[in-house]
C-alpha cells in the first residue's frame, strides 16, 4: 500500500493539512515542533482507530482549529486500485471509499493487510524511542518471529538445561566432595557391613539365647492351648448351667401358666332393645256439647192479674204471710229489748264514772281506764242491735214483695183468655224445652260415657308405657352388664393371649440360643474349680511369655541390635541404591556432552533465515564492523559478533547506536520476512539516524534505499 | 414382597414389662391404637386406647426398648374388636374402622 496524500484535520498541530507523498523513500526533514511524530500517529490511528477517552495515550487534542478531528489518506493497493481511507472521531470507524464504488465502513485496516496492530506499531511505524526499547520486540507475535526456527525452547534457556544437568550429576557423584549421594551410600554400606560382621562373632550365644527363647515360646503356645481348651470346656459349662436355669425358669412359668384356668370366653354381646313402645290411644273423635238448650221464661204478671185472684190464693201464702208477720213482730220485741238494755248499760257506767272520779280522783289514767271500759260495755249489744236492725229491713222488702205479688193482682177479666193463651204457650215451649233437654241429656251422657272409654283406654296405655319402661331400663341394665363382662372377658383372653406369645418367645428365643443344649452336666463346684485351674494355667504362660522376652533382649544384646536378616538386606538395598545412582551419573553426563557439543554446532551452523537478513543489514549499518547476529542457544540471547569479539556481544554490551542499529535491522528483516504477496503498509521511521556517527548514516541511507525499493518508506528527520 | 398387615401384636417395653397391644385401626391417616397392661399380671385397658402414630411407631421400633412378642390369635383379636366396639367409648369414626375389622 502507498500513500499518495494525506490529509489532517484537528489533530495536534494539524488543522486542514495536506500531503503529498510518492513511492519508495520519503524523506521529511522537518523542525522541531513541527509535527513529525504526529503525522507518524496520525498514520497510525487511520489505521487502527483513534483511542477514547478512557485511553491513556496521548489524545492529540487540536492546537489550532477546533471540531471533530480525524482526516484521510489517499492510498493505492498493491494491485493499483486508488481507495480513500477516512476516519473522524474516537469511535470513528473507517471508511473506505473507492474511487468508483460505495463505501464501506470497516473497524480497521486488518481487512487488507495481514499485518497487525502489535506489529506495525512495534515494527513498521516506530520512533527513536521505540526502536532502542527491547520490549517492544518482545511481544509474541514478534518473538515467534524472531525465535521461531531458532534453537531456543521458547522461554527455556540450553543453559538452564545444562545446568540442572551438571546440578543433577553433582548431587550424585562431585569430584573431592563429601555430601553428593554416592558418598552418603558407600558409607551407609560401610556401617552395614561392619554390623554384620560383629553379629557374625556373637552368633553362637545368640543362636542359644534365641532357641531357648523359641524353647519358652513353644511351651507358652502349649498353655495357651491348654488354656482355650480349658477356656471352651468352661464357657460350654457354663453355657449349659445357663440354659439349664433359663429352660427350668420356663418351665415353672410354663407350669404356672398352665395351672392357671383358661379365661371365660367372651360372652356374646346382647342386642340393642328392639321392642316398639305401644302406641297412644286415639281421642274420641266429635266431643263437643252443644248448648243446653233455654228454658222459656214465665210470662209476666204484674198488672194482668185482678184483686179477685187473691180470694184463690191458697193457704200455703197465707201461711206465708202469716209466718213472715210473726217474724217481724218478734224482731222489733227484740230490738225493744236490746235497746233497754244498752240504755241500763250507758245510764250505770255514766254513774260508775262519776261515782269512780269523784272517789277516787287519783291516779286520774286508772280512772280514764275505768271509764273506757265501762263504755265498751254496751258495744256487743250494739252489734246485735245492728243485726237485728238489718234482719227486720230484710223481713220488711220481703213482706212488701209477698204482698205486692200475692195481694196486689191487677188483672182484668178480658185479658185472662191472653193470659191463658200466653200460659198455654208457655206450656208448649216448656214442654218442647223438656224435650230439648232429653236429647241434651242424652247426648251429654253419651259423651260422658265415650268420654270415660278414652279415660279407660289412657289409663290402660299409660300403664303399657310404665311397663315398656321398666323393660326397657331393665334390657339397658343388662346390656351394660354384659358389655361390662364382655370387655373384662376381652381383656383377660388379651392378657392370657400375650402371655402364651410371651412363653412362647422365650422358648424360641432359649431353642435359638442354646440350639445344641449341652448334654454335659457340670456343677457349679466343678466351673469354679476349672477357672481355678485356668489361672494357674495363665500365670504360668505368661512366665513363659516372660523368659522368652528376657532370652530375646539377652540375644539383642549380645547383637547389639543388629538383625541379620535385615541386615543383610539394608546392605543390599544400599548396594542396588549405589548401582543405581551411578548409573543415573553416567547418563547425566553423557547427556550433558551430547548437549554441550549440540549447542555448539547448533550456534554454528542452525540460525534462522531472519537473523542472517538482519545479520546483513547489520553489516551494512556498521560498514562491516558487525558479522552476524545470532541467537546464543546456551544463553537464549540475542547476540551480535564483531570483528573484535567473535564470540559476540549480547544488546546490554553495545553502544546506544550499535544497539539502536541492531533493533533497526531485526525490524527491517522482521518486515523484510512478510509475505511477498501480502498487502504491505508504509514503512514509518521517526528520527532513527540521531545517534549514527556520519558513516554509519550514509551507510544507512543507501541501505534503506534498497529497503524500500518494493515499499514506500517515511522517514522523518530533524531539520 | 407384599405388604403384611398385622394386627394384635403384642409388645413389652424391656425395661418396666409393660406390655401393649396394637391395632392398625387407620392405615390411610397412618394410625394406630394401643391398649396398655400396666404390668404382665395386669389385664389390657381396652377403656384407654392410645392413638399411635405411624412415625411414632417406627421410632418405637427402631428404639430397641420393646420386645414383640408376636400376634394374638385372630378369634382373640376379634373378640377384643367386638367388645372394645360394644362399649362405644370411642368416636364414630374409629368405631366404624374398628368395625371393618372384625
Amino acid at each position: 500500500m502507498i500513500i499518495r496524500r494525506l490529509h489532517i484535520d484537528n489533530f495536534g498541530i494539524f488543522h486542514n493539512f495536506d500531503l503529498e507523498l510518492t513511492p519508495g523513500v520519503n524523506h521529511l526533514a522537518w523542525h522541531n515542533e513541527a509535527g513529525k511524530s504526529t503525522l507518524l500517529e496520525f498514520i497510525r490511528r487511520i489505521f487502527w482507530g483513534f483511542p477514547d477517552k478512557r485511553s491513556k495515550l496521548n489524545p492529540y487534542p487540536a492546537l489550532k482549529g477546533s471540531g471533530l478531528y480525524g482526516g484521510f489518506l489517499e492510498v493505492t493497493l498493491k494491485d493499483g486500485t486508488p481507495l480513500r481511507l477516512e476516519r473522524y472521531g474516537a469511535r470513528g470507524k473507517l471508511k473506505v471509499i473507492p474511487e468508483n464504488g460505495d463505501a464501506e465502513t470497516v473497524s480497521d485496516i486488518s481487512c487488507y493487510t495481514k499485518i497487525s496492530e502489535v506489529f506495525y506499531r512495534n515494527v513498521c511505524a516506530v520512533t527513536l524511542d521505540e526502536v532502542t526499547a527491547f520490549g517492544a520486540l518482545d511481544e509474541p507475535e514478534i518473538r515467534n518471529r524472531l525465535y521461531g526456527n531458532a534453537l531456543s525452547n521458547g522461554g527455556i534457556s540450553l543453559s538452564e538445561i545444562q545446568d540442572t544437568l551438571v546440578t543433577e550429576s553433582e548431587h550424585i557423584f562431585k569430584k573431592r566432595g563429601t555430601l553428593h549421594l554416592l558418598k552418603q551410600l558407600s558409607s551407609e554400606f560401610s556401617a552395614s557391613e561392619k554390623r554384620l560382621a560383629q553379629s557374625a562373632q556373637a552368633m553362637p550365644a545368640y543362636e542359644k539365647a534365641v532357641l531357648s527363647a523359641e524353647n519358652f515360646e513353644a511351651e507358652a503356645q502349649t498353655l495357651q492351648r491348654e488354656i482355650d481348651e480349658l477356656q471352651n470346656r468352661i464357657n460350654s459349662a457354663e453355657k449349659a448351667l445357663n440354659a439349664e436355669k433359663l429352660r427350668r425358669k420356663l418351665a415353672e412359668d410354663e407350669a404356672q401358666f398352665a395351672a392357671r384356668p383358661l379365661p371365660a370366653p367372651v360372652p356374646e354381646v346382647l342386642p340393642p332393645f328392639e321392642e316398639k313402645a305401644p302406641q297412644v290411644p286415639p281421642e274420641p273423635e266429635n266431643v263437643t256439647l252443644p248448648p243446653p238448650p233455654e228454658r222459656p221464661t214465665v210470662p209476666a204478671l204484674e198488672g194482668k192479674c185482678d184483686i179477685s185472684r187473691a180470694a184463690s190464693l191458697g193457704e200455703r201464702e197465707l201461711e206465708t204471710w202469716n209466718t213472715l208477720l210473726e217474724k217481724g213482730k218478734k224482731i222489733e220485741k227484740n230490738l225493744r229489748k236490746n235497746l233497754s238494755l244498752i240504755l241500763g248499760i250507758c245510764l250505770l257506767a255514766g254513774v260508775s264514772v262519776i261515782l269512780i272520779a269523784v272517789l277516787y280522783p287519783k291516779p286520774w289514767l286508772l280512772n280514764v281506764w275505768g271509764v273506757l271500759i265501762l263504755l265498751a260495755l254496751p258495744l256487743p249489744l250494739l252489734r246485735g242491735h245492728k243485726d237485728l236492725l238489718e234482719r227486720n229491713k230484710v223481713l220488711k222488702a220481703k213482706q212488701d214483695l209477698f204482698f205486692r205479688f200475692a195481694f196486689n193482682p191487677v188483672l182484668e177479666e178480658k185479658e185472662l183468655p191472653v193470659l191463658l193463651n200466653e200460659l198455654m204457650l208457655f206450656q208448649k215451649r216448656l214442654e218442647e224445652y223438656e224435650e230439648q233437654m232429653k236429647l241434651f241429656e242424652a247426648r251429654k251422657k253419651q259423651l260422658d260415657n265415650a268420654f270415660l272409654e278414652y279415660k279407660t283406654r289412657r289409663k290402660l296405655h299409660d300403664e303399657k308405657i310404665r311397663a315398656f319402661e321398666e323393660r326397657r331400663k331393665l334390657h339397658e341394665k343388662k346390656r351394660l352388664e354384659n358389655e361390662a363382662l364382655c370387655r373384662h372377658a376381652a381383656m383377660e383372653l388379651a392378657r392370657y393371649e400375650s402371655e402364651k406369645l410371651s412363653l412362647s418367645k422365650r422358648r424360641k428365643e432359649l431353642e435359638q440360643l442354646y440350639p445344641d443344649f449341652p448334654q454335659e452336666k457340670v456343677s457349679e463346684e466343678e466351673i469354679l474349680q476349672m477357672k481355678e485351674t485356668l489361672r494357674s494355667l495363665k500365670i504360668r504362660r505368661e512366665e513363659k511369655i516372660g523368659f522368652s522376652g528376657a532370652e530375646k533382649r539377652e540375644s539383642a544384646l549380645l547383637l547389639k541390635g543388629v538383625d541379620t536378616a535385615v541386615e543383610v538386606n539394608i546392605r543390599e538395598q544400599l548396594r542396588g541404591k549405589m548401582r543405581s545412582a551411578a548409573e543415573r551419573y553416567l547418563v547425566l553426563a553423557a547427556a550433558r556432552i551430547i548437549l554441550e557439543r549440540s549447542v555448539e554446532r547448533a550456534e554454528r551452523e542452525r540460525q534462522p533465515e531472519l537473523l542472517k537478513k538482519a545479520s546483513l543489514y547489520m553489516e551494512q549499518f556498521t560498514c562491516g564492523a558487525c558479522t552476524r547476529v545470532y541467537n546464543s542457544a546456551k544463553e537464549n540471547l540475542l547476540k551480535v559478533a564483531t570483528s573484535d569479539f567473535p564470540d559476540g556481544k549480547n544488546a546490554a554490551q553495545l553502544s546506544r547506536g550499535t544497539r539502536e542499529q541492531l533493533f533497526l535491522a531485526l525490524r527491517m528483516a522482521l518486515i523484510d520476512s512478510l509475505q511477498q504477496d501480502d498487502e504491505t503498509l508504509p514503512v514509518v521511521f521517526d528520527d532513527i539516524f540521531v545517534n549514527y556517527d556520519t558513516n554509519r548514516r550514509s551507510a544507512a541511507w543507501q541501505t534503506m534505499e534498497s529497503f524500500a525499493a518494493d515499499k514506500q518508506l517515511i522517514i522523518f528527520e530533524c531539520k | 414382597m407384599a405388604l403384611e398387615m398385622r394386627q394384635g401384636t403384642v409388645y413389652q417395653e424391656k425395661s418396666t414389662g409393660r406390655r401393649f397391644i396394637l391395632v392398625n385401626h387407620n392405615p390411610m391417616a397412618l394410625l394406630s391404637m394401643r391398649f396398655w397392661s400396666e404390668s404382665p399380671e395386669d389385664a389390657f385397658n381396652l377403656a384407654a386406647p392410645e392413638m399411635i402414630s405411624i412415625d411414632d411407631l417406627i421410632a418405637l421400633r427402631q428404639s430397641g426398648e420393646y420386645e414383640e412378642l408376636g400376634d394374638l390369635p385372630p378369634e382373640v383379636f376379634k373378640s377384643m374388636i367386638s367388645s372394645l366396639v360394644a362399649a362405644a367409648a370411642l368416636p364414630e369414626e374409629d368405631i366404624k374402622l374398628l368395625k371393618s375389622l372384625i
